[in-house]
Parts: structure tokens; sequence; C-alpha cells
């Protein structure tokens, strides 16, 4: 095991693999950064060009560029409020707030070290957790997957900030928004106004681009400022940044565990968890009142989580060939291409390319921590230009955004529609966090829901996996209520309830 | 309009929706029906609550609000302290903002991402942020040659032509006027 552990590393630092890991870094550096253009389909964009390639040098490159995604996306969500990608949207919710009071440095730092140090969390594990995880996977049917996403529904009351009955309306209108498009159970349109372009549904890019995005180009130029209004602090910020999360270093690695293990279930991945990794650093936070307005926790979960999620993603592909979102189906058919059949026979036969996947999260996120941090105060100076040059830039890259999901105006209009639902929301102070969660858990709760009542009928609520899940939701649901109750019962202060850190 | 108003507005508008789309489940089968008849009539619940708690509002805070001062139309903004503008000239900003939203996804639709990226950067940097012609017409150049490099020519994507030339026939208005320009200019 050592041996392969050992000789894998080395493998990774070979040629052609090493130089095809770093132009996968590149290319995926910039797709990151580049809102809208996600990383699934340049995945897909990418895949025929390792028909010629090594098993090793091809998913050098391929994960190369996947797994620093996220990283840099984060970036473009605290610099612009944009999401650089759909799985970096949760950063925006304290990443922006922070730029905007000119701790750009601060929060991109926190960032790239939670993600570092969430990415080679999702490694470890990867690397440790092939043998144990495959009975766990394998009890997880419908029924469960149903239950785990009505576990998400429950984080709703904390990504709500003062409004909780706005918050729970929002998310249940992202739960009728995800059911727009084809009926899966008859195949008939539901909802569409008779616009075919709908039958897929709404994109979620469109949806957290114009929500997030629209209402900050409105803001950039009401203020009349440039990004940071109080102009951008040095390097002491970036330092402060990656000190934070070693500070917080309870909540990085509680939200990297949360992004591996929603990783590792098939149909989550890393859009629910950096949600469910917010919603966890609000909840295990004693002073709630800053998030949402630049509290640096707000950062550091998201960004542990989405990358941490990778790892974990990669466990059932490898282990028994399940993908669990469609950017591990699209990796799946690299597989193929290389002649692989996932299953036990990457571990053992191939057990050197498994363990080089380990290297290659390690290596592409070290690679790209350390580049980023090159450049990161000229990063940070971009929040101290003129707000009116920035506007036609961020906003030709929200409506592209918006666009290139499906390559379609119509899409585009989606963007624009979002972006005045979401200046409206932030004028009537409606939280926009749980209508995203809405929509992306919306379409899981209704395929597993009709996959569980059509193989086991009402009975799959009372299996005993669904009820331990359900209870630990209803524990979720109500922890604040009771911790809220006990502090002022016991007259004991709220902290004891939560970690040291805090 | 006051804040509370358009809450009650929007509560109203949410009611609705919710109800359209719980009448329009009605005709459908009952496995199709089941999924968004559970959740709409939960959500409709709420949007019930909601616009109850509305009308409150508006019916107890209204009378004082039109009379004292009004709040800054983005909430945000008053949040960080960073508006300090007199209401007005606030909301005057937000509508030429909004306008040019607007402007952008049309000008886009009908002109194309490439050649849109490059006037409308112009258009909006030169009459209406009021930069100098130079800074403006270098910026649109600027996200011209990005939008051309690195979208169009880099990661190969579909970029639509725009309206215009997809009406006139021509692969993009670039081409179209590098024609005309040929045509014109033989030599």
């Amino acid at each position: 095991m050592i041996e392969a552990l050992v000789s894998s590393l080395l493998n990774v630092f070979t040629y052609p693999t090493f130089p095809f890991l770093l132009i996968g870094i590149l290319i995926g550096f910039v797709i990151g950064i580049l809102p809208g253009i996600g990383g699934l389909v340049t995945l897909a964009l990418m895949l025929p060009f390792t028909f010629d390639m090594k098993p090793v040098a091809a998913f050098a490159f391929l994960l190369g560029m996947l797994s620093v995604t996220a990283t840099t996306g984060d970036l473009t969500s605290i610099l612009f409020g944009i999401p650089g990608e759909s799985i970096a949207a949760a950063t925006i919710v304290d990443g922006h707030p922070m730029a905007k009071k000119g701790e750009a440095g601060r929060a991109m730092a926190a960032a790239l070290m939670s993600s570092l140090l969430g990415a080679i969390a999702g490694a470890i594990v990867l690397a440790a957790s092939i043998p144990v995880v495959a009975p766990l996977v394998l009890t997880f049917k419908s029924p469960e997957f149903f239950a785990l996403a009505l576990v998400g529904i429950t984080f709703v009351a904390s990504l709500s900030g003062k409004s909780k009955l706005k918050g729970m309306l929002s998310a249940g209108l992202g739960f009728v928004l995800a059911m727009v498009g084809l009926d899966p159970q008859s195949g008939m349109p539901r909802y569409t106004m008779g616009i075919p372009q709908l039958w897929d549904g709404v994109g979620l890019v469109p949806v957290t681009v114009g929500l997030f995005a629209i209402p900050e180009v409105v803001d950039l130029w009401v203020k009349g400022t440039s990004i940071a209004e109080r102009g951008s602090e040095s390097l002491r910020g970036v330092w402060q940044g990656v000190k934070d999360t070693f500070i917080y270093w309870g909540v990085t690695l509680r939200c990297s565990m949360i992004g591996t293990f929603i990783g590792i279930i098939p149909g989550l991945g890393a859009g629910v968890s950096q949600w469910v990794a917010y919603a966890h650093a609000v909840q295990s936070s004693a002073d709630k009142s800053r998030f949402g307005m630049g509290d640096v926790r707000g950062v550091l979960g998201p960004g542990a989580a989405n990358n941490s999620s990778l790892g974990g993603a990669l466990i059932p592909t490898i282990a028994f060939g399940v993908p669990g979102s469609p950017t591990m189906a699209i990796l799946l058919g690299a597989f193929l291409i290389q002649g692989l059949v996932p299953g036990p026979d990457m571990l053992t036969k191939h057990l050197d390319l498994t363990f080089a996947f380990v290297w290659l999260i390690v290596i592409s996120n070290l690679i790209t921590v350390a580049l980023c941090f090159l450049f990161l105060n000229q990063l940070a100076k971009i929040t101290c230009v003129r707000g009116a040059l920035l506007i036609p830039g961020i906003l030709l890259l929200v409506l592209l955004g918006g666009y290139a999901e499906s390559n379609s105006i119509l899409d585009m209009g989606i963007t624009l529609l979002f972006g005045f639902i979401g200046l409206l929301m932030v004028y009537l102070d409606w939280p926009r966090p749980p209508l995203i969660l809405g929509l992306v858990l919306g379409k899981l709760v209704e395929r597993n829901f009709f996959i569980s009542y059509q193989l086991h009928g009402s009975g799959f609520l009372f299996r005993p996996m669904v009820i331990v899940i359900l209870l630990i939701g209803v524990a979720a649901l109500f922890l604040p209520v009771l911790q809220a109750f006990l502090s002022k019962r016991l007259g004991l202060k709220e902290e004891v309830f939560v970690s040291k850190e805090d | 309009m006051s804040p509370k108003r358009i809450e009650l507005i929007v509560s109203l508008f949410i009611v609705l929706v919710l109800g359209w789309v719980l009448w329009e489940a009605r005709a459908w089968q009952f496995h199709s029906r089941l999924f968004p008849w559970s959740v709409g009539f939960c959500v409709l619940g709420l949007a019930l609550i909601q616009l109850a708690f509305s009308l409150r509002d508006y019916l107890r805070f209204e009378p004082t609000l039109e009379v004292g001062p009004q709040r800054t139309p983005l909430s945000e903004a008053v949040l960080y302290g960073q508006v300090t503008s007199e209401p007005e000239v606030v909301r005057g900003r937000i509508i030429v903002i909004c306008a040019w939203i607007l402007g952008f996804y049309l000008g886009l639709w009908f002109l194309g991402f490439k050649l849109g990226s490059l006037i409308l950067t112009f258009a909006f940097l030169r009459f209406t942020a009021k930069e100098r012609r130079s800074v403006s017409a270098t910026v649109a150049i600027m996200s011209y040659l990005f939008f051309l490099a690195v979208f169009d020519l880099i990661l190969a994507m579909p970029l639509t032509s725009g309206l215009i030339a997809e009406l006139i026939g021509a692969s993009s208005l670039e081409s179209f006027v590098i024609d005309i320009l040929r045509w014109a200019f033989p030599g």
C-alpha cells in the first residue's frame, strides 16, 4: 500500500504527466475565474484531447483542471459578487461584503487556504475510505437520498437571516421553480408556458448569476465608487486571511468533512455542500449577527466544502462506477476512454492510478494556491478600480454566464429576470440563498420521492436509515431553538453550546 | 412607493403565482400532480401567512412612513452605510443602471457578443459614466479583444452572432461590415 502511494507520487512528477497537470491547472484557473463557464462544460470539451494520452497523464490533465475551478471560482465570487462557478455561489454571501469593506485580500486568502485544506481533507478521505465506504454507499437507496435532501431543507432556517418565514417561502419558491420542465413521470411539460426551451427546466447558473450579480452591479453604480469603499488593505489582510483559517480551524475542518460526505452521496455534490457548509458555519457560531455582512467564517465554510467534495465524489465513481454528479459522469467517460473499469480493479490492479488521483488533487491545489498568493495583492487591487469602469465588463460576463450554460438567449433573459428579482429581494430584505437551495434540492427530492414511492410504497418512510436521517434533520432544525431556549432558561451564555474557536 | 406597499404587492403576486401553479396541475394525472400539489399547497400556506403579515405591516406602518423620511431603495447599501445621496438621486441612478442592464441584454441579443461588447462598453462609458473618449475607446477595444481571444478563439464557445446578422443572413455583423468595405473599396 505504502509502496503504491510513493510510486504514484513519483509518477505524477514524470513527463508528460506533470506538464499536462500544469496545462490542466492553467485551463481550470481561467475557467474558474470566468463566470458561467463551468468545470462540467470544460471537462466535456477537453475529454476528446485525452484519447492519445496515457491514463495518469489524462487524469492529471482532467483532474488538474477540475480540482482548481472551485478554488478560483471563489475569487470571482469575492471580488465581483458573481459566482465564478455555480459551486462557488455561497462564498458571495460573506466574501463580497468583505471585499466591499476593503478586506478582499483577507477574504481571498481565507478562501484559498480553506480550499487547500478542504481539498487535502477530501483527498485523504478518498485515500483512506475506499474499503470502508463501500457498504455505506451501497446501503443508500432512493429513500435515503430523499431523506438526505429533506435534511438539506432544514438548513434553510440558518440561511434565512432574521426573517425565517421569508426564508422558508423563498426556499419554497425555489422548489416550485425546480418543477419547471418535463415531468419526470409522464414526460409532460410543466409550467413551461409553451416555451420548448424550458423543457429542460430553469438552469441553476442563470438563476444564481442573476440573483446575486445584478444587484451588485446596481449597488456599484448607485455607490458611484469602487467595489472596496474603504480602499483595499495590503499584505497584512492576506496574512490575516491565512491566520483566520487556523483560528477557525474547527469550522474549516467540519465543513471539509461536510463537503466530503456530501460529495460521496450520489446526486448531491458541491452545489449542495457549499450551502450546507455555510449554514453549518452560521449555526455553529455564537455571534450570528455578522453573517451576510462580511464574516470570514462564511467564506471558510463554503471554500473548504466545495473543494473537499471532489475527493468525496471520486469515491463512488472509482470504487463502484457510480457517478454522483454530471461532472463525475463525464469523468467516468475518461475511464472508459482509457480502457479502465471502475470497481474492484481500481483497488487492486490499478491501485497506483487510484492513489495518483489523491496526489493530483493535492498537488494541483497546492500549485493553484501558491500561484494565487503570488498575485493576490494585484487581484485585490481590482476592487479599488473605479466602479464605472468595471460595470460594462461585469455586465458582459454576467450575461455571458447566463448564456453559456445552454447557449441560449432565453437563459440570458432568465439571468436578467432573476437579476431584477434579486434586486427586489435585496430591497425588501428577503434572503436569496434559500431560493437557490430550494432550486438545487427540489429536483433531487422529487426524483427520489417518486422512485422511492414506486419501489416501496409509503413504507419507504419507515426504513431504519431514513428514520435516522430524518431524526438528524429534526435535530438540526430544532437545535438553534433549543439552544436559545436553554440559554434563556438556564441563564447560560450561548457560547457554551458552540465550539471554543468562536 | 413605500417598501411596505411594495412588499404587500409582491406577497400578493406570489400568492397569485402559487394559485396558478396549483390550478395548472389540477388536470394532470395523479402521479404528475402529487408533487406539485404537495409542495404547492405548503408554499401557498406560507405565502398566505406572509401576505397577512405584509398587510398588517402596511396597515400599521404605512401612514407614518408616508410622512416620515423615505427609505433608501437599496437596503444593502444602507446596511453598509455606503449611500449618502438623496433618495431621489439614488432612485435616478437605479433607473439608469436598470435601463442599461436591459440595454446590454437587448444589445447582445441584436448585435452578438463580440460587436456588442465593443459598442455597449463604449456607449456606457462615454455617455453614461462620462469617461473620456480615449478611456472609453481603450476599455471597449480591450473588452472586444478579450471576448474575441478568450471566448471565441481559445474556448471556441458558440457565441451568438446576433439577431441582426441572422436576419441579413451574415455569419456575423463584423464579417458583413468587412464584406461591404471590400465591395466599396475593391483594391
